[in-house]
């Protein structure tokens, strides 16, 4: 009950630090800070002159707070933002603000506001479990750990940024910089445009409403080239693929026409001079096509685990080894999902912003990836597994795709390095066999083999 | 990286602190470091690891000033540690000068930032300039001096710091008018503040003086009668008692005995204290005849006691003649055997000699007097227990078996009074209560029969501290208790019931061993400081410049401590580079030395364009070739063609045309 409180007033306090952060500059903070000390220190006028300090700073704060309630001038802002940005990578756009007043402004500065959802108590309970690497207060208390959820949830923090100054009528731009600090989507809010008072102890601030999102792209790692093993396999209709992958749309022969042959595959010149319709015979077509499993059942584990098997999905799906092939991207979100590409940079920014989108699933089971991947399996070459645990379900799923002489690539996201696991069904392989360990896995990835 | 303003501004900060504080030479001392680092061009690479361990440094120095000040000035301690502020934080304020980044990691200042790992770019810093600069001028504001002064000085730094952060859209003389505004509203309001204390002092001053428990009053004493809830005192110890014997039974140990009780008042209405003089260095003699007695082993107790205020009552042994070893600069005792020592404040430590004769006037008509509200009721009772037929020391028996046998001992109280007063709801109702209800019960019940009587004030001592190794009294063990005459002599007598003490110490708190030691350190360091010799003094103080020392002589030896000349570091720098041994530079030294001077924009290529001899012009294009693949390319030269290259250039260097130049 007291501790839902607590939860409760965690955003009040949130706000307040916020709306303080852009009301007092650095000197404004410093003098705040100095109000209430020299009050601590000069309670007893007789004892101390602290309490000269605290008037002074008190009628200078107050009297630049009352400066700081008045900001005349109409701008507009727009965002020049970039289609896609990268978890870590420093992302940089333009802001244009145009001064539609008829004076020149000087001396602003410029913060932008991201949208965030505040989180559920239920999440912050959650998050408070995984999160060991704090102090006892803040165990106890959470309220670092809120922030923290906030601003991961937020997606990246823009610094204050100070603008040239803007005669009227006129557009000024400016660059700023975050680094996202999450894969999804980050929801630019407002941007708010600060001016210092007098003596530069508060801001004036006039909020320029402006919604705009760009798309963070999970984290890849560098891997090397892994030479897809597996026999190509009859693509039914593939004949669309042929065109970027597998082999190219091969004549082979002419042969008479028969009843529901598409009428595209005549060879006109045939029909025109033997008078009756003549068919272009073409190769069928075969290709490799390989599967890539994403499993996103996290259970009792760390989320960032689960970003990281995003990352590694992602790494994998980039390698150079997947230009000649078909990809199908198989996972569990609110409902089961494949998604495939093909051969060219369109569609692997594509399978990014799938990737870049996907969620943990808390309300299936493993039984339904299992479901969905025995359904596509026909198709399938070879298949890549990402695995956030290596438990009988999982073993037993890796053991019946073998059954099936489909090869299998089983990779194993683990929290600690002491975590070992038994390969299993992949004992007489191997080198088909990985788990990987939070914080090492950039160099694990280099041994991936197939 | 040099702040020369950040720097001028502390300095006339520290001035200005050193002024009011009669410290203008430390003040001198602690600004020419910081001064003279803005002109000095080396500086110390200082890791972050170090910033941590000069901040831990500066941590423990600033909580040993404060243990330290607290225990023995109590919460005037408070003042030294402000007036001490630009000392503790110096040595943070001194690296930051010192080191070559012009700001210290966040996460030195708090210890729990120090376990998130984060990125090196993402380390927040902060500049300690300017709340240094804030911190030296609270400081100063210790020294009480020259208010209005005081008041110019800081509203000038306050200028001075304002003017460089100022908006540049608002003209100066606009500035300065707002400014200027400012300070006298300032004025304004000090003013006010004054006057608004003075107010609040007036209005406060009969509930601070009613809430004032620690400070006893030798002429009256209010007590808890007819408190309604939970009486709990604290378990805050404020006396100490050193033994050499095991007592067998609770000493008791008596700061003021009073005469007369109306009202829920003990009061002296006719009370005198006379000042006795020391007779030798800290000895105070209070009854002559038994100090002379010849006691070849007297019996005594090593007292603590803590003071509040300059003076105040000491709890002592019924029979104390003598007390010593006590740095007061006056004492006084008055007609019912207080004593009155003035002191200092903080923890105060005497030997107290006492024996059987209780000091204290002979009894008067106040020690028989009963207040008219309780007469009948004391009266009734005494017919009760039949006491008018009783000798004194019979009458004393009865009262002792009458208490013990009806009434219990509580410190609750939750039903309303029932009777004429508190004194007949306590006698014939509730008959439970603390040491008050009794003591003043027996106390007026012995009157009743013409036994003089008074109510008596102290503590309790019962308890032993295995840590301290001595005898100890909490807040909660204040006691009163009765003295009657009886047979030419004071006695006394205790009918509270003994399960108090147990009664009283069963909601100690869970904390309690930990208050405990931490009293126990600052009572420590207060004897140490007040009590130990000189020599010890010296030795200590020793000590910790060495500890000191040593300290820094570990920050600056360290390995990771490099001096650096900021304009030379890449001149100074030893790292080899590939290839920079090339047999070209000579050809380049030469040519510089010759007045051919390469220009800053230029590439080695264009420079040897610049030559007029075509033949060396291409000479030096060739040698070119062989210098960068010998500079960056990874496989570099062979032997054959280092040693080709390394005779050309002599070949050109034997050549007339540098020479010609």
């Amino acid at each position: 009950m007291i501790r839902k409180l607590i939860f409760r007033s965690f955003s009040i306090i949130h706000r307040l630090s916020q709306w303080s952060r852009k009301k007092l500059t650095s000197a404004g903070t410093l003098v705040f800070t100095g109000i209430i000390f020299s009050a601590v220190f000069g309670i007893d006028t007789r004892q101390t002159h602290s309490f000269l300090i605290f008037s002074l700073l008190f009628s200078l704060l107050l009297l630049s707070f009352l400066f700081s309630l008045f900001f005349r001038g109409r701008f507009s802002v727009q965002r020049d933002l970039p289609e896609y940005c990268t978890v870590g990578k420093t992302m940089q756009y333009r802001v244009k603000i145009k001064n539609e007043s008829d004076i020149t402004q000087e001396d602003l500065s410029i913060v932008e506001e991201l949208g965030c959802v505040m989180p559920e108590y239920s999440e912050f309970l959650r998050h408070l479990k995984l999160d060991n690497k704090t102090n006892r207060f803040d165990r106890y208390i959470g309220y670092p750990r809120w922030l923290k959820l906030v601003q991961f949830k937020r997606g990246a923090s823009i610094k204050m940024t100070p603008i040239k100054s803007i005669p009227a009528k006129t557009t000024s731009s400016t660059v700023i910089k975050l680094i996202p600090k999450r894969r999804g989507y980050i929801h630019f809010k407002r941007s708010v445009l600060l001016k210092p008072d007098p003596f530069g102890l508060s801001n004036a601030f006039k909020n320029i409403t402006q919604a705009n999102t760009v798309l963070v792209l999970p984290k890849r790692y560098k891997v090397p080239t892994i030479s897809l093993p597996g026999i190509r396999r009859y693509q039914r209709g593939g004949v669309h693929h042929a065109g970027s992958v597998g082999d190219s749309q091969e004549f082979i022969s002419l042969r008479d026409y028969r009843p529901g042959d598409p009428i595209k595959n005549i060879h006109w010149r045939s029909f025109a001079k033997q008078s009756i319709p003549v068919i272009k015979e073409y190769q069928d077509e075969f290709f490799v096509r390989m599967g890539m499993v994403l499993d996103t059942f996290i259970e009792n584990k760390n989320e960032l685990l689960f970003e990281e098997a995003v990352s590694v999905t992602a790494s994998l799906i980039e390698s150079p080894s997947n230009n000649d092939s078909l990809l199908d991207l198989m996972f569990i979100g609110n409902e089961a999902y494949k998604f495939t590409s093909d051969r060219g940079v369109s569609n692997l920014n594509r399978m990014l912003e799938v990737l870049a989108c996907v969620n943990v699933c808390h309300d299936k089971s493993f039984e339904n990836l299992s479901t969905l991947v025995f359904r596509n399996i026909d198709s399938l070459s070879a298949l890549m597994c990402i695995f956030l645990g290596w438990d009988q379900a999982r073993q037993e799923f890796v053991k019946k795709i073998r059954a099936l002489n489909i090869p299998v690539l089983v990779v194993v996201l683990e929290e600690s390095s002491e975590i070992k696991h038994d390969a299993g069904p992949m004992e007489d392989q191997p080198r088909r066999f990985h788990v990987l360990h939070q914080n090492k896995i950039e160099d694990q990835l280099q041994d991936i083999t197939f | 990286m040099k702040d020369y303003k950040a720097s001028a501004l502390i300095t006339l900060a520290l001035l200005m602190w050193g002024w009011q504080n009669n410290a203008l030479s430390p003040a001198i001392s602690l600004a020419l470091p910081l001064l003279i680092a803005q002109w000095v061009h080396w500086r110390l690479e200082i890791s972050d690891i170090n910033f941590n361990r000069i901040a831990d440094f500066t941590s423990v120095l600033f909580f040993l000033f404060i243990v330290i000040q607290f225990s023995t000035k109590s919460a005037h301690g408070i003042f030294a540690i402000l007036a001490a502020l630009p000392y503790l934080f110096y040595p943070l304020i001194l690296a930051q000068y010192l080191g070559q980044v012009e700001n210290i990691p966040l996460h030195s200042l708090f210890v729990s930032m120090r376990k998130k790992p984060s990125d090196k770019d993402e380390i927040e810093r902060i500049n300690l300039n300017y709340p240094y600069l804030m911190a030296v001028i609270i400081s100063a504001s210790a020294g009480l001096k020259h208010g209005s002064y005081f008041y110019i000085c800081i509203a000038a730094l306050a200028a001075l710091s304002l003017y460089s952060i100022r908006s540049r859209r608002v003209k100066i003389y606009t500035w300065i008018t707002l400014l200027a505004l400012s300070i006298s509203m300032g004025y304004v309001i000090q003013n006010g503040l004054k006057i608004a204390q003075s107010k609040f002092e007036i209005m406060a001053s009969t509930f601070i003086e009613q809430m004032m428990w620690r400070n006893r009053d030798p002429d009256k004493t209010r007590i808890a009668f007819g408190y309604i809830g939970k009486l709990k005192l604290s378990d805050q110890i404020h006396v100490r008692v050193q033994s050499n014997e095991t007592l067998i039974e609770p000493l008791l140990l008596r700061e003021a005995s009073y005469t007369s009780f109306k009202f829920g008042l003990w009061i002296n209405d006719d009370s005198w204290f006379e000042s006795v003089d020391p007779t030798t260095d800290k000895e105070w003699i209070f009854d002559e005849s038994s100090a002379t007695a010849g006691n070849t082993r007297p019996e005594k107790y090593t007292i603590s006691t803590y003071f509040k205020g300059d003076r105040g009552v000491i709890p002592l042994p019924h029979g104390t003649y003598r007390i010593n070893n006590v740095p007061a600069t006056e004492a006084e005792l008055n007609q019912f055997g207080a004593v009155n020592l003035g002191m200092k404040p903080g923890w105060v430590r005497y030997d107290a000699y006492f024996d059987n004769e209780m000091l204290g006037a002979a009894p008067g008509e106040a020690d028989l007097t009963i207040h008219k509200n309780y007469q009948s009721i004391l009266m009734k009772l005494a017919n009760e227990l039949d006491l008018y037929s009783k000798t004194p020391n019979e009458v004393i028996q009865t009262v002792e078996q009458f208490f013990r046998e009806n009434f219990s001992y509580s410190l609750e109280q939750y039903r309303s009074m029932r009777g004429k007063n508190r004194l007949e709801d306590f006698l014939y109702h509730r008959r439970e209560g603390h040491c008050e209800y009794f003591a003043t019960a027996t106390t007026l019940l012995l009157r009743t029969v013409g036994i003089p009587t008074r109510y008596t004030v102290g503590y309790s001592i019962q308890e032993y501290s295995l840590l301290e190794k001595q005898y100890i009294a909490r807040a909660r063990d204040a006691h009163s208790w009765t003295i009657a005459y009886v047979g030419d002599q004071w006695i006394v007598l205790d009918n509270t019931p003994a399960v108090w003490a147990p009664l009283e110490s069963a909601d100690e708190n869970w904390w309690q061993p930990i208050a405990d030691l931490w009293s126990w350190l600052g009572y420590s360091v207060s004897i140490w400081r007040d009590y130990s010799k000189d020599q010890n003094n010296f030795a200590i103080q020793i000590m910790l410049i060495i500890v000191i020392i040593y300290f820094f002589w570990r920050l600056f030896t360290d390995s990771r401590f490099i001096k650096i000349r900021q304009t030379t570091a890449l001149q100074k720098s030893n790292m080899s580079v590939p290839g920079s041994d090339s047999p070209l530079y000579k050809l380049t030294n030469l040519l510089e030395e010759r007045g051919i001077k390469r220009l800053n924009e230029e590439t080695l290529s264009t420079w040897f364009l610049r030559q007029e001899n075509n033949y060396q012009q291409r000479s030096l294009l060739t040698l070119l070739d062989l210098h960068y693949r010998y500079r960056f390319d990874p496989v570099g030269l062979t032997t054959g063609e280092l040693e080709e290259f390394e005779d050309h250039v002599v070949r050109l260097l034997d050549s007339p045309y540098p020479s010609r130049q």
